[in-house]
């Protein structure tokens, strides 16, 4: 079972498979649906390091179920590296033959709860695994709203029977934009249901915050991070980082940055 | 079901910005295309138009950065970031895309940026910079024409070309300093399809003649000597040799059929 501090594969790690090994306790892996692709990045972690399976294009807060050949797709993936859980976006992205790359965030709504839940348990019925939704950045919300984004992700989270990849990073940029309290709103959560977080560093560009995953996370992040592993079950952090990326060695401030938070609240992992 | 309408808005407003504009314009033809009751049309005219506009911006500039932001990273540094959200929401407007299709879209894109620069100095260094991106795009696509016979020649999908900026500056792309200073410098670039993407190298004018003349025609290795000889005489730091050696080790000049001797042995 995944638990401790992992991080998220990228192709940048591919030729220091030994330093992976030595230094974290899981890997986040995105969804490929090409099995040869997934041994070839994966093959020298599998049986060694639990994995867990991150998938970006399923859309399932779309009123439309999401694509099957791309469902059983993540089955293939998810059954081949015998993944600890799956992991979505609480959002969509598609709507008939147009599909964007963003993640827009559904209106806070029963129905949305209703459309959402549906398309989880299905899922995680036909994976047979456990799956766990992330809260998504947003620029932008369906103006009439029932609930409070926190209250809408606990409805989703009970009448799914799912658990939360809690993005701490997209928590706080949406905070600071959208002006809420970010502890109120993690107060809101079930402390059961919190199972894996996504930290990363952001940038300011022209007065814009963006989840742009550079190497720092912001030690307002850290702070809520230190919130949740005090007051939740989660288990499971993952760093996240997609830019001032070249080698393994460039995440590592971050890896030991958590690691020390960690170990705080759960103590030394067995490694 | 109100919440198909709401995500089909949702969705043709996040890929049409003229359909934000619309929508404050005439709401009442939004609500008939977009079948929305009432209470759903008041909602959305709650939506900022700001916000919107942000969020086309971003919902353009992640999907050209997913594949198609290497080809056009130079050319689009050069606008300040205003102009570049309102340039990338004036080409979706024009230009909608329902999915990505940027990676088509490479060169009516870097067209469109060459049609907005300014009449001025800094005008004429952004069409530079896009002439250079097109042609990094374009060149080494294009296959070669079958080349026959036996002999040496340059390889395929080689390209050669001069700007009026410096060579290391236009492939690094890191515009930031000393930019129109350097404009009218004249830079060479060498450019080479690898068969996944362009590999590109500084090259000076020596090299730049050379290959130009040599591109597309098959030599005999005395044929080659003489070409180079008629060059490196105007550049005194090399000889023809030493010129010729230099391409054949890495790989820029090959030979071709069969059984060809090394130019060395000759
Ligand atoms: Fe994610
Ligand atoms: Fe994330």
């Amino acid at each position: 079972m995944a638990r401790g501090v992992g991080i998220g594969y990228r192709s940048q790690f591919t030729n220091t498979p030994e330093l992976l090994l030595q230094h974290v306790d899981f890997l986040e892996y995105n969804q490929r649906p090409n099995l040869e692709a997934v041994q070839a990045d994966l093959g020298p972690f599998l049986g060694k390091l639990p994995v867990v399976i991150h998938s970006i294009n399923l859309s399932l807060g779309s009123v439309e179920p999401p694509a099957e050949q791309r469902v059983e797709a993540l089955k293939r993936t998810a059954d081949f590296v015998n993944a600890s859980w799956v992991s979505e976006h609480l959002s969509y992205s598609r709507v008939g033959d147009i599909e964007i790359e963003n993640f827009i965030a559904l209106p806070y709504t029963d129905e949305a709860i209703e459309v959402a839940s549906k398309h989880i348990l299905d899922l995680q019925n036909f994976l047979g695994r456990p799956m766990i939704m992330e809260n998504v950045t947003h620029h932008i919300t369906w103006p009439v709203k029932q609930y409070s984004e926190a209250e809408f992700i606990k409805r989703v989270m009970l009448s799914a029977d799912c658990g939360l990849l809690l993005d701490v990073t997209n928590l706080y940029l949406n905070s600071v934009v959208h002006k809420y309290d970010p502890i109120e709103y993690l107060k809101t959560i079930p402390r059961d249901r919190v199972v894996q977080l996504h930290l990363a560093g952001h940038t300011e560009t022209d007065g814009e915050l963006v989840d742009s995953h550079v190497g720092g996370i912001d030690p307002k992040v850290m702070e809520l991070t230190e919130w949740v592993m005090d007051n939740t079950s989660c288990d499971a952090m993952i760093i996240e980082r997609d830019n001032q990326l070249e080698t393994f060695n460039d995440v590592l401030e971050d890896v030991a940055l958590c690691r020390s938070v960690y170990q705080k609240y759960r103590g030394a992992m067995e490694r | 079901m109100s919440l198909q309408q709401i995500q089909s808005l949702m969705l043709n407003l996040s890929i049409k910005p003229q359909l934000s504009n619309q929508l404050f314009a005439d709401p009442s033809s939004v609500q008939a295309s977009y079948d929305l009751a009432d209470h759903e049309l008041q909602a959305a005219l709650q939506l900022q138009a700001r916000d919107l506009e942000a969020f086309q911006t971003h919902v353009a500039l992640k999907r050209l950065n997913r594949l198609a932001m290497p080809y056009v990273t130079r050319s689009l540094s050069l606008f300040s970031s205003s102009s570049r959200a309102r340039l990338l929401r004036e080409f979706v407007t024009i230009h909608e895309m329902k999915q990505n299709f940027w990676m088509q879209n490479i060169i009516t894109f870097l067209d469109f940026l060459a049609d907005k620069a300014t009449g001025d100095k800094h005008g004429d260094l952004q069409r530079e910079v896009i002439a250079f991106e097109k042609w990094v795009y374009e060149s080494c696509r294009a296959t070669d024409e079958e080349v026959s016979g036996t002999g040496l020649r340059v390889a395929s999908r080689v390209r050669v070309a001069t700007f009026q900026l410096p060579g290391e500056l236009l492939i690094d792309g890191k515009f930031q300093e000393a930019l129109p200073e350097l404009f009218g410098t004249q830079g060479f670039v060498l450019a080479q399809w690898n068969g996944a993407e362009v590999d590109l190298y500084e090259i000076d004018s020596g090299y730049y003649d050379f290959l130009k003349q040599g591109i597309g025609r098959m030599f005999t290795s005395q044929e080659l000597l003489v070409l180079a000889e008629g060059i490196a005489v105007r550049y005194e730091e090399r000889t023809a040799h030493e010129m010729i050696e230099e391409l054949y080790e890495a790989g820029i000049l090959v030979t071709h059929g069969k059984e060809v001797k090394s130019w060395l042995e000759v």
